[in-house]
Formats: structure tokens, C-alpha cells, sequence
């Protein structure tokens, strides 16, 4: 492994082939087609499949985001040479923001607290926070708050490719500080807005928690497969097992995480056993939800839990690259469950869930790869990068 | 005991982790290395095969699992009932926090305390260190010294070239060591390591050398 690492790159090696991205544009355009006529057809369940699919995709430009600022907080010296994938992510955040308007577009199909409280004792006294006024007021500040973030974070990092100084770093710490405040707590309550108050009625302040626990995860697990895409195409050298053993123990913690957040909320709801608390696990655990509730244990935590405990396991890039396949499908599950069970009494997955996740995944994929191929694979001129090349676990 | 060994001291540990490898590369025996804090990527460099604590920490942490779900149910379900809230006896969600915690509880101690004894560091166990800086800024590696048929200087000038700033052959490896004992059978020739015992003691630098 020798210092900066920089491969001439042929314009014919891609992350993602022209055939593959022609077919994906063609699925999207499907998709959206899909999505368009589903809008029409059957209102309700597409707004909520386009709404899992928005926040599937925001969710990848939030997870980089916030793995990048986690690096600089913690003045990370290990991740520099793969922080062009986060990186990346945080650039598409954008997309993200935007499949976010298209569903809040459909907000009055899903969220049904937006037609007026009708006399509800419950939604009047929760009125002074769910009103159209404010939902979508805080919606467009969050937006725009964390697109203006991510913007900075990476102009800054961009420009020490240029310039060297290692002032920006300095530059970057302050604003992923500020950005890991502000987000921690806007995405809490958006959280609250976006998915909580579909079930209006009921409540639960670890709710934040749980979601943010879902995205980092993700988030993890989209770095690991891109980093590791990447690297199986020459393009990010610098990637070696000691990253990979870190990304793997990050992943390993945060699936724990993850199901510690999901126990806890579960847990103290099951204990106190109030009706208007149960009445979330009530619809989940009984009748068709049921076995997806439990896969969803078994797929964001038992299987990753098994098979990263092992050291080996976590240097092994084919090991590494199927468990963070298996947790992307794991998000997409969770966010599932989060979303249309306040919707649907049963289970539906059929031609307009497909059709929203066709029209927003495929553009997502395609963006990141184009994105992360634009500037320079390695932060080359990064202070930590010396380190990063060269650290053991 | 009378091996000739070759002791060499690094001021930096990345000094070190090349010179191991280095010396490993061209054949010879590497006996220990001693550092004042533990070193990433030495145990590689060093040779050692994978360490054998992650099972007993995997198995001790089943155990605390086991135990605690086991312990919970016989007092909440068999030996004493008591109605909570109207719940089951059996109630596993209940169980959850006190297992998970079990398990961490007992797998990191016990991790901790299979260490310990395996290594030997028990209580009033004489420190065995080869210069009593490696407890502070030097990073000592230590070297069989070649047999017949080596050139005689190779192992030394091999050791200085990679940033070694003293290099002794010295005879008797653990005879030399044991004298350097603050309470060993020479207390006179060490009277600087007897007069900061709790510097000789530093469990880092005696825990990378537990496998001599």
C-alpha cells in the first residue's frame, strides 16, 4: 500500500456500467410512470409508497452526512481514505429532498390529522404541532437546514483537495458540530411529523431515536456496499481490510444499537400496557404483520449480530458486501413497517409499492455513482490521510 | 538458560512495528516486545497466532446469557411468583434488560480475568522488564541472536538501520531480565526501578508480554 493512492482512471471504468445505468433509467422512468398513474388510481397507497421510498432515499444522503460530521467530531483519522463514498452520499442529498416534496406533496392522503381534528379530544390537543401550517413550515426549514449542511461540509472538503490547508479541517470540525447538534434534534422531530403522526393518536419520545438508529445503519451499510463496488473496479485503492474491519465494527454496533432502540421502545410500552400506547403493537404484532415484525428483528440485527461477531468476519469483503446487501433490504422492511401499518390493515406490496420504489431507488443509485466519480477518489491533501493509509486495528 | 539474545530499544512505535517485521522477514526468533502501551498491528508483526481470548470471552458471555434468562425465570416463575401488572410469571420481555446486561457483564469480565491469569499478573508477581523506560517512551524488542552461520553483525546493524537507538547482545535472557527485578535476588543493581515500584508494575507494558 504506498502513499496517495491516485490510479489513472479510464473513462470506460465506471462504479456503474452504461448498460446498467441506461437500464436503471428505464426502470425509474417506469416507476415514475407507475407512481404518476398509482397517484391517480389509488391515492392513499401510493402517497405511502412514495413516502417509504422518499425517505429510503433521503435517508442515504443523511446517513453519509452524518458519518461524514461524526468523522470530523471525532477527529477520525481511519475513514479519510474512503470518505469520498459519504461523501457522495451527502451529494445526493438533493434527490433525497426531492422524492421528501414529492411525498409531503401527498401528505393529505397519509396523514389524516391534516383534514382537521373533527372533534378529536386528542388531535385538538396536539393541534398547536400538527397543523398544516407548521408541518410544512418545519418541513422546508429541516430541508433546507441539512441541504445547506451538506453543501458546506463537502465544498470545504473539496477545496482542501486544492488548496492543502489544514485550517479547513479545523473549518469542518465546527460545522459537523453544528450539524450533528441541529440534526440530532430536527431529525427527532421530523421523525414525529413524518412518520409518527400517521398514527396520530399515538406517541413515543424514543421515537426520534429509533429512526435515527434505522438511517446510521443504513447508512453504514450503503457506504460498505459502495466502498466495496468501488474497490472491485479499481476505483477507491486506498480501501483496505483495516477499513473494512472498522466499517464492519461500526455496523456490528449499530445493529446492536438499533435493536437495543427497538427493545427499549417496545419494552417499556409492553410493561405499562396503556391502550392508547399498545394500540402501535397491537396493529403489528397481531394478524398479518406479525411475521414481518419479527423478520425485521431477525434481518436488521440477529443476522448481522451472528455473522459480524466474529473478528475475520469483519475483514472479509465478501462477508462484509452481503450483510450490508442484506441491511439495505433490512431498511427498506423497517421503513415498511413503519410507515404502512398506520395505513393499511394488512400487508401490501403489489404494483404501486414497486412502482415508488422503482421510481426513486434506480435515480439514487445512479447519482451516487455519478457523484462519487466527479471529484477525486481520496481526499488526497486531507492531514488524517497519512494515517488512514497505514493505521492497524 | 544461556541464549544470547539481542535487545533493541525504538523511540517510536512505528520504529518498532518495522523492525519486527523486518527482523521476522530475514528469519530470526523474535522473543517479546515490550511497549508502554499497546501497539496496533504488532501481534501481526510479531508472528503470534490469533489470540485464544475471544473464545473464552464468546463463551463466557453465552454463559451470562444462559445463567440470567435461566436465573429469572426459576426466581420469578418457580421459586417466588409475584403478579406484575398482571403479566405472565414467564415473561420474557421482562427478562431482556437483566440477560443483555448478564451477558456483557460476564463476558467482559471474565475476558479480563482469563487475561489476567493467563498471563500471570497476579497479585505481588515480580515485573519482568527488560529497561524500565519501555514503561515510559522506549519500545523494546528483543531478539534471538543467530546461530552459527549468520554473519555475526547482521541482526545489530539490521536493528539500528530501522531507527534502534540502543542495541545490546547480551547473554542469559532471563537471568538478565529477573536481575533487573526490583525485587529480584540484585536489588543493587537496580536500585532506580525499586525506588518507582508502581511505575515497574504498568500493566500495559506487562500485558503485551504475556505471551513469552
Amino acid at each position: 500500500m504506498n502513499g496517495t493512492t491516485k490510479t489513472p482512471r479510464p473513462s470506460d471504468v465506471c462504479g456503474l456500467s452504461e448498460r446498467a445505468t441506461r437500464t436503471l433509467w428505464r426502470i425509474a422512468a417506469l416507476g415514475g410512470l407507475l407512481t404518476a398513474a398509482g397517484w391517480i388510481i389509488s391515492t392513499e397507497r401510493t402517497c405511502a409508497a412514495v413516502l417509504v421510498a422518499a425517505l429510503w432515499v433521503l435517508g442515504i444522503g443523511l446517513g453519509g452526512l452524518v458519518f461524514v460530521a461524526l468523522g470530523y467530531v471525532t477527529k477520525a483519522g481511519w475513514n479519510v481514505a474512503l470518505r469520498r463514498v459519504p461523501e457522495a452520499m451527502a451529494g445526493i442529498l438533493p434527490l433525497g429532498v426531492l422524492c421528501m416534496v414529492v411525498a409531503l406533496a401527498g401528505a393529505p392522503a397519509i396523514y389524516h390529522w391534516l383534514g382537521g381534528a373533527h372533534g378529536d379530544a386528542l388531535l385538538e390537543h396536539k393541534a398547536p404541532w400538527l397543523n398544516a401550517a407548521s408541518f410544512f413550515g418545519r418541513a422546508v426549514f429541516y430541508l433546507l437546514v441539512w441541504l445547506g449542511f451538506s453543501f458546506a461540509i463537502r465544498k470545504v472538503s473539496r477545496a482542501q483537495d486544492k488548496s492543502g490547508d489544514p485550517r479547513l479541517t479545523g473549518r469542518n470540525v465546527v460545522l459537523s458540530t453544528l450539524f450533528l447538534a441541529f440534526f440530532m434534534i430536527t431529525f427527532s422531530f421530523a421523525s414525529f411529523d413524518w412518520i409518527m403522526s400517521i398514527e396520530a393518536h399515538w406517541f413515543s419520545t424514543v421515537f426520534g431515536v429509533y429512526c435515527f438508529s434505522g438511517l446510521f445503519l443504513a447508512g453504514l451499510a450503503t457506504i460498505t456496499v459502495v466502498a466495496i463496488t468501488l474497490k472491485r473496479r479499481g476505483l477507491l485503492p486506498g480501501l483496505r481490510d483495516e477499513h473494512l474491519h472498522d466499517l464492519g465494527k461500526l455496523t456490528f454496533g449499530f445493529s446492536i444499537f438499533w435493536a437495543y432502540i427497538w427493545f427499549c421502545q417496545y419494552m417499556l410500552i409492553w410493561y405499562s400496557n396503556m391502550p392508547e400506547e399498545t394500540s402501535y403493537y397491537a396493529t403489528r404484532f397481531h394478524g398479518a404483520w406479525g411475521p414481518l415484525m419479527y423478520a425485521n428483528v431477525v434481518v436488521n440485527w440477529l443476522i448481522p449480530f451472528v455473522v459480524l461477531l466474529p473478528r475475520p468476519a469483519k475483514r472479509d469483503e465478501t462477508v462484509m458486501f452481503k450483510v450490508a446487501l442484506l441491511l439495505l433490504g433490512g431498511r427498506g422492511l423497517d421503513l415498511f413497517l413503519l410507515v404502512q401499518p398506520g395505513i393499511s390493515d394488512t400487508p401490501r406490496f403489489g404494483v404501486w409499492e414497486i412502482g415508488a420504489l422503482a421510481a426513486m431507488l434506480p435515480v439514487a443509485v445512479i447519482l451516487l455513482f455519478k457523484v462519487v466519480q466527479r471529484v477525486p477518489a481520496v481526499p488526497s491533501r486531507d492531514p488524517m490521510l497519512a494515517e488512514s493509509l497505514h493505521y492497524h486495528n | 538458560m544461556s541464549a544470547r539474545i539481542h535487545w533493541a530499544a525504538f523511540e517510536r512505535d512505528d520504529e518498532l512495528l518495522r523492525a519486527t517485521q523486518a527482523v521476522r522477514d530475514k528469519g530470526y526468533r523474535i522473543i517479546d516486545a515490550f511497549t508502554p502501551f499497546a501497539v496496533h498491528g504488532l501481534d501481526r508483526a510479531m508472528g503470534l497466532r490469533a489470540s485464544r481470548l475471544t473464545w473464552v470471552c464468546f463463551f463466557c458471555g453465552l454463559f451470562g446469557l444462559v445463567f440470567m434468562t435461566w436465573f429469572q425465570y426459576w426466581s420469578s416463575a418457580v421459586d417466588w411468583p409475584i403478579n406484575v401488572g398482571g403479566k405472565p410469571w414467564n415473561s420474557w420481555p421482562a427478562f431482556v434488560p437483566v440477560a443483555f446486561e448478564g451477558t456483557i457483564l460476564f463476558a467482559g469480565l471474565g475476558v479480563v480475568a482469563a487475561m489476567l491469569i493467563r498471563c500471570g499478573l497476579i497479585p505481588g508477581r515480580a515485573p519482568r522488564l527488560p529497561a524500565e523506560r519501555v514503561t515510559d517512551d522506549r519500545f523494546v524488542l528483543v531478539v534471538a541472536s543467530a546461530g552459527a552461520g549468520r554473519p555475526p553483525d547482521e541482526l545489530a546493524n539490521l536493528l539500528r538501520e530501522f531507527g534502534a537507538v540502543e542495541v545490546h547482545e547480551e547473554l542469559e535472557h532471563r537471568a538478565q531480565l529477573e536481575s533487573r527485578d526490583p525485587s529480584g535476588p540484585e536489588p543493587s543493581s537496580a536500585p532506580a526501578e525499586a525506588s518507582r515500584p508502581e511505575e515497574a508494575g504498568d500493566p500495559v507494558a506487562q500485558g503485551e508480554e504475556g505471551r513469552s
